[in-house]
C-alpha cells in the first residue's frame, strides 16, 4: 500500500475560501479513488492547507486496481460484421477476443475476458486532474495569457505516490516533488520560498515544519488561539503560515470602547486586549523584527484611532436631531423615499402600535426614540463603520442629553436582535420601534417584490421576520395580534405614501409570508411538526401561538400514544372525504354506531383556557378517535344507497370539523 | 532602526521608476485630467483592453474630493499621488517584482510582515472588476493588487495585473511620519521642504470647494454638457477625447457626491450613464483594433 500527496501551490488565497476549498478537494478526490477501487479500508485522509497551499495526504492506495471479469453477451452469432465490430470495440477489445457460447439456444458472441487493475500511478493523473478542474469557485479568475480559471494563479504542483512524482500538467504547470517553504521565513532565492524536495509522500508535514510551514490549520489555530479566543481566528488561521501572536499598545483617544474594537477588527483583524493592549497575528516574525512589526502596527493602528476620533469629534459638533435632515439624501427604497421618510412612517406606526397596547409604555420616549433611531445612518463614524449603527446613536445622543438615558438605550436597542442569539430590548419603548420598523421594512420589500427566494434574500427579510417573532414572544404584554400589527402597518404605510397603487395582493403576499416565516420560527424555536400545520386565528398573537404551540407539545410528549391516536383517526376520516364533495344535508341517523358518533359529535369541544382544559380537549379528540374507530368497525360509509351513503360522508364532515380547532389541523401533521 | 539619510518623498518616486524601468517599463507622466484614481488614466483603462503586450509605469494625481478634510486631518486627503504599474500579461513572478521593487525603495523584506490580503476590486463607473489583494507592510495597507477580470465591460484577455502604491502611505511609512503634511518631498543641505509646504493650503481651499461651495446647479450643467459632447465625439469614432468627457463626467459627479447632492436612488442612475459612456469608449477602442 501506499501514500498520495497533492498539492497545489498559489498566490494568496482569500482565507474565507480556503477551508471550503480543501473541503472540496479532499471530499472529490477520495470519492475519485473510492470509485476507481484504489482504497484500502484502512485508508486515511489528512487535509492540509495554508493561504498559499491546498494538500492533501491519503495513507492506504492501493498498488493497482483490483482485476475486474467482463463477461458479456454481443450480438447472435450471424449478424453482420459491423455489429460484432461495433460490440467489441465498445468494450475496449476486437472481434477476435470474443468467443461463442450458448444463450437460450442460440449462439451468441460473448465477451469473457479479465481486465487486469491498473497500477494506481496510471490512474492518478487524470483522476487528480478532473478533481481540481472539477473544484467549484467561489470567484474565478484567469491570469497571464490564457491561464485559469482557479481562485488564485497556481505556481507549483506537488503530486506524489510514495516516492514517485505522479505525472500531471495542471494550468500549464508540470508537476514534481519540489514544494515551497515560508515567503519569507525560509531561505530562497525569490519571495515564494524555499524549494523543498520531498523524497517521500508522507515527508510532507514535517519537511514543511523545517522550512515554517504550518500545513495543518489545526496546528495554525491551536497557537492562535493560545493567545486569543475571538470570531477572527476563523480567518486568521488563513492569513498565516507560521503564525505569532503579538501585543501592541494603543491610545483610546477618549473613544467609546465599542469604536476602538470595531476599528482595530475591521481594519487591522486585530483584538482589543484591554483599554490599552491589542493582539494580532503576524507571518514574519523573527527576533530581529519583532519590534518594527510591532511599532508599524502600533501606528497603523494609532493612525486608524486618530480617524475615527476625527469623526467622532466632529459629529458630536452637530446635534443627533439634526442628522435627520441628512437622512432625505439617503435612499430607503424605491416607491418609499429616503430614510428620513421612513423614519416618519417608524413614528407614526410605532406610536399607534403603542396605542393599541395595554398601559406602561411611555409615549413620548417612543416618539424620541423613533425620531433618533436612524439619524446616526447620516455620521461619519456609521458611515466608515457601518456595523455601529445604533451604538453612535446611543454615544451621541447620551453625550448630547446627559439627564435622558432612556432614549439613547432605546435608539441602540431598537435594532436588538439583530442575530439570533442576541440580546433582546429592555425597554418596551424599544421593542415597539423596533417591530415598527421591522414591519415598514417588510411591506415595503413586498410592494417592491424583493421576496426572498431561495438562497435570495437580499434585504434579509428572514431575518427581519425571525427578530419579530423573538419581540413578540419576549413581550406578551404587548398583546398584538398577528392581524393588528399588519394591518397598521399597512394604513400607516398608505396614508404616507399616498402615491402608492394599493394592490391586494401585496397585503396577501406579506401576511402569507409573515405566516410562514412564523411557522418556520416557531417550528425551530418550539420544536416538532405540530406547529407545521396549525391554522392561525387572526386574533392570535405570536406570543399566543408560541404558547399553545408547546403546550401542543408537551401533549404529545406526556402521552404519545393518545396523540398517535388521534392522529391516525383523523388521518382516516381526512383521506376517505378527500374525493367526496360535501352533501349539506340535515342528517337521518340510523344505526347506533351513527348515533354514539353523532352524540359525541354534537357535544362541544371543551374551551381552551390553561393546561388542564387541553387536558380535557386531548379526552375529548380520544373518545372521538374511539368512537370513529367504533363508527368505521360496524358501519359502511360507502354504501350502494345513496341516501345512506351522503348521511354517513355528511357525519364524518361533522367530525372532520372537529379535527380542525385549537389552531391545529390533524389530518394535515404528517404521521 | 538606524536610518543615514531621509528618503524623500521624490526619492520614492525616483526610486519606483528606476526599479520598474529596469523591468522594461514604459515610464509615462501623468495624464492631464482630473480622476479618481491611476486606473482611470487611458495608459491603464484603454491600454488594458487590447491583445498587445503592454508594461508601463506612472505617477497619477487622484482626485477625491469627498476625502477632503481642510487639512485636517493627517491620513486623508482629496488630492494625493498614486504609483500606478501596469504588467500586461501578468506575468508569473510579479509578487516576487513586486517585494522586490519595496527592497528598491529601503524596505527589507525579511526585516517586516508582508501579507497580501483579499480585497477584490470593482468600479461600477468604469464597468471594471478585478481580483487581489491589498498589501500590508507592519499592518499599513500600502499597495492595492489587482488582476483586471474585465474592464469597460470587456472580458480582458491577456489578463493584466496592476499594482497600486499609495505613494504618501509608503512614504509616511518610510519617513516614520504621523501626519502626512510633515512628509519630507526634498532636502537638500540647506533646505527642506515638506509635503504641506506644497500641498496644505490648496488641501484646505480645495476642501471648502469640494466641500462648501460648489455650484451644484452648475455641476449639473457641466455633467450634462461633457456627457452630450462624450456622446457626440464617440458617434464621430474618436476615442480618446470621448474618454477625455467620460473622465470629466465621473469627476462632476464626484463633484456632487462630494456636497451630498446625490441620493442613493440618483446615485446608481448617474453611475449607470457614466458607465454607458465608459463601456461605449472600450467597445469603440476595441472595434478600432480590427
Amino acid at each position: 500500500m501506499s501514500t498520495l500527496l497533492i498539492e497545489l501551490g498559489c498566490e494568496e488565497i482569500p482565507a474565507r475560501f480556503c477551508q471550503p476549498m480543501l473541503d472540496q478537494l479532499t471530499t472529490n478526490v477520495h470519492a475519485a479513488l473510492q470509485h476507481a477501487n484504489l482504497l484500502d479500508a484502512t485508508n486515511t485522509v489528512t487535509p492540509y492547507a495554508t493561504q498559499r497551499r491546498l494538500a492533501m495526504l491519503v495513507t492506504g492506495l492501493l498498488d493497482k486496481q483490483p482485476d475486474q471479469t467482463l463477461y458479456q453477451r454481443g450480438p447472435a452469432v450471424g449478424a453482420p460484421d459491423a455489429a460484432v465490430l461495433g460490440f467489441s470495440k465498445k468494450l475496449g477489445y476486437t472481434p477476435d477476443d470474443l468467443i461463442q457460447a450458448d444463450h437460450n439456444g442460440t449462439a451468441y458472441w460473448f465477451l469473457d475476458q479479465t481486465q487486469a487493475g491498473k497500477a494506481a500511478i496510471d490512474c492518478l493523473p487524470s483522476l487528480i486532474t478532473d478533481c481540481v478542474r472539477g473544484l467549484k469557485l467561489p470567484i474565478e479568475m484567469h491570469w497571464g495569457e490564457h491561464n485559469g480559471p482557479f481562485i488564485r494563479p497556481v505556481h507549483w504542483v506537488c503530486a506524489l505516490l510514495d516516492t514517485a512524482v505522479i505525472p500531471l500538467t495542471l494550468f500549464g504547470i508540470t508537476s514534481d516533488r519540489v514544494t515551497h517553504g515560508h515567503r519569507f521565513l525560509s531561505a530562497g532565492n525569490t519571495h515564494i520560498g524555499a524549494p523543498v524536495a520531498l523524497a517521500h509522500a508522507s515527508d510532507y508535514a514535517e519537511s514543511l515544519m523545517a522550512h515554517r510551514v504550518m500545513a495543518d490549520p489545526a496546528q495554525r489555530r491551536a497557537a492562535i488561539q493560545a493567545s486569543m479566543d475571538h470570531y477572527l481566528v476563523d480567518q486568521l488561521v488563513y492569513l498565516s503560515e507560521w503564525p505569532t501572536v503579538l501585543t501592541g499598545r494603543i491610545q483610546r483617544q477618549n473613544l467609546p470602547v465599542d469604536v476602538v474594537k470595531t476599528c482595530i477588527e475591521t481594519h487591522q483583524k486585530a483584538v482589543l486586549l484591554d483599554t490599552d493592549q491589542f493582539a494580532f497575528v503576524a507571518d514574519s516574525v523573527t527576533k530581529a523584527n519583532t519590534d518594527t512589526i510591532i511599532q508599524g502596527n502600533e501606528r497603523v493602528v494609532a493612525a486608524r484611532l486618530s480617524d475615527a476620533a476625527f469623526f467622532y469629534e466632529s459629529d458630536l459638533k452637530t446635534d443627533l436631531i439634526d442628522y435627520h435632515k441628512k437622512l432625505a439624501a439617503i435612499a430607503f427604497q424605491d416607491q418609499f423615499g429616503s430614510m428620513a421618510d421612513k423614519t416618519q412612517r417608524i413614528r407614526i406606526l410605532a406610536l399607534s402600535l403603542a396605542s393599541l397596547t395595554p398601559g406602561g409604555v411611555d409615549l413620548d420616549c417612543v416618539e424620541r426614540i423613533a425620531n433618533h433611531c436612524k439619524c446616526d445612518l447620516a455620521t461619519g463614524m456609521v458611515g466608515e463603520f457601518p456595523s455601529l449603527q445604533g451604538t453612535m446613536g446611543q454615544h451621541y445622543y447620551t453625550q448630547q442629553n446627559p439627564d435622558d438615558a432612556a432614549t439613547g438605550v432605546g435608539i441602540f436597542e431598537h435594532y436588538l436582535p439583530r442575530f439570533a442569539t442576541d440580546t433582546l430590548p429592555s425597554l418596551p419603548e424599544a421593542v415597539l420601534v423596533g417591530i415598527a420598523d421591522r414591519l415598514d421594512t417588510l411591506l415595503c420589500c413586498f410592494y417592491n417584490g424583493l421576496i426572498p427566494t431561495g438562497s435570495k434574500d437580499p434585504w434579509a427579510l428572514r431575518r427581519i421576520m425571525n427578530s419579530l417573532c423573538q419581540l413578540c414572544i419576549a413581550n406578551p404584554d404587548l398583546n398584538l395580534p398577528i392581524d393588528t400589527l399588519l394591518k397598521q402597518a399597512l394604513e400607516t404605510l398608505h396614508t404616507q405614501v399616498p402615491t402608492l397603487t394599493v394592490t391586494d395582493s401585496a397585503y396577501t403576499d406579506a401576511a402569507q409570508f409573515f405566516e410562514q416565516r412564523m411557522y418556520q420560527y416557531l417550528k425551530t424555536d418550539v420544536g416538532p411538526m405540530v406547529l407545521a400545520c396549525a391554522i392561525i386565528p387572526k386574533e392570535t398573537t405570536i406570543r399566543g401561538l408560541y404558547d399553545r404551540a408547546q403546550e401542543l407539545n408537551r401533549q404529545k410528549e406526556q402521552n404519545p400514544e393518545r396523540f398517535a391516536r388521534i392522529q391516525a383517526s383523523a388521518h382516516r376520516v381526512g383521506k376517505l372525504l378527500a374525493d367526496q364533495e360535501r352533501p349539506g344535508i340535515g342528517l337521518t341517523l340510523t344505526t347506533s354506531h351513527e348515533k354514539a358518533l353523532h352524540a359525541l359529535v354534537d357535544t362541544d369541544t371543551p374551551v381552551h383556557q390553561d393546561a388542564a382544559s387541553l387536558e380535557s380537549i386531548f379526552d375529548h379528540w380520544d373518545q372521538l378517535a374511539t368512537q370513529l374507530d367504533d363508527f368505521f368497525d360496524h358501519v359502511m360509509v360507502m354504501d350502494p344507497d345513496k341516501k345512506l351513503r351522503d348521511n354517513r360522508i355528511e357525519l364524518l364532515y361533522h367530525v372532520l370539523t372537529k379535527f380542525k380547532a385549537m389552531g391545529i389541523d390533524w389530518t394535515q401533521i404528517p404521521t | 532602526m538606524i536610518r543615514m539619510e531621509t528618503t524623500t518623498f521624490q526619492d520614492i518616486i525616483h526610486q519606483l521608476q528606476q526599479f520598474w524601468k529596469n523591468q522594461g517599463c514604459l515610464l509615462l507622466q501623468p495624464y492631464d485630467t482630473e480622476k479618481g484614481a491611476g486606473t482611470m488614466s487611458p495608459y491603464t483603462f484603454l491600454r488594458v483592453l487590447d491583445p498587445q503586450p503592454w508594461q508601463v509605469a506612472y505617477v497619477e494625481p487622484c482626485r477625491r474630493p469627498t476625502d477632503g478634510r481642510y487639512g485636517e486631518n493627517p491620513n486623508r486627503l482629496q488630492h494625493y499621488y498614486q504609483f500606478q504599474v501596469i504588467l500586461k500579461p501578468s506575468p508569473l513572478n510579479v509578487q516576487d517584482l513586486y517585494i522586490q521593487s519595496l527592497g528598491a525603495i529601503g524596505i527589507t523584506p525579511n526585516n517586516h510582515d508582508i501579507r497580501f490580503v483579499e480585497d477584490n476590486w470593482e468600479s461600477p463607473t468604469l464597468g471594471a472588476w478585478g481580483v487581489g489583494w491589498e498589501v500590508w507592510l507592519d499592518g499599513m495597507e500600502v499597495t492595492q493588487f489587482t488582476y483586471f477580470q474585465q474592464c469597460g465591460g470587456v472580458p480582458c484577455n491577456p489578463v493584466s495585473v496592476e499594482l497600486t502604491y499609495g505613494l504618501e502611505r509608503l512614504a509616511m511609512f518610510i519617513q516614520q511620519k504621523d501626519t502626512v503634511f510633515d512628509l519630507i518631498w526634498q532636502k537638500s543641505n540647506s533646505h527642506t521642504t515638506t509635503y504641506g509646504d506644497i500641498f496644505l493650503a490648496s488641501e484646505k481651499s480645495q476642501s471648502y470647494y469640494n466641500l462648501d461651495h460648489t455650484s451644484t446647479d452648475r455641476l449639473w450643467q457641466l455633467f450634462e454638457l461633457y456627457e452630450a459632447e462624450c456622446q457626440s465625439i464617440l458617434a464621430a469614432s474618436a476615442i480618446e477625447p470621448a474618454y477625455d468627457y467620460c473622465l470629466k463626467c465621473s469627476h462632476c459627479f464626484n463633484l456632487l457626491d462630494a456636497r451630498g447632492a446625490i441620493s442613493v436612488t440618483a446615485r446608481m442612475a448617474i453611475i449607470l450613464r457614466i458607465r454607458k459612456l465608459a463601456n461605449a469608449c472600450a467597445k469603440q477602442y476595441m472595434e478600432s483594433l480590427v
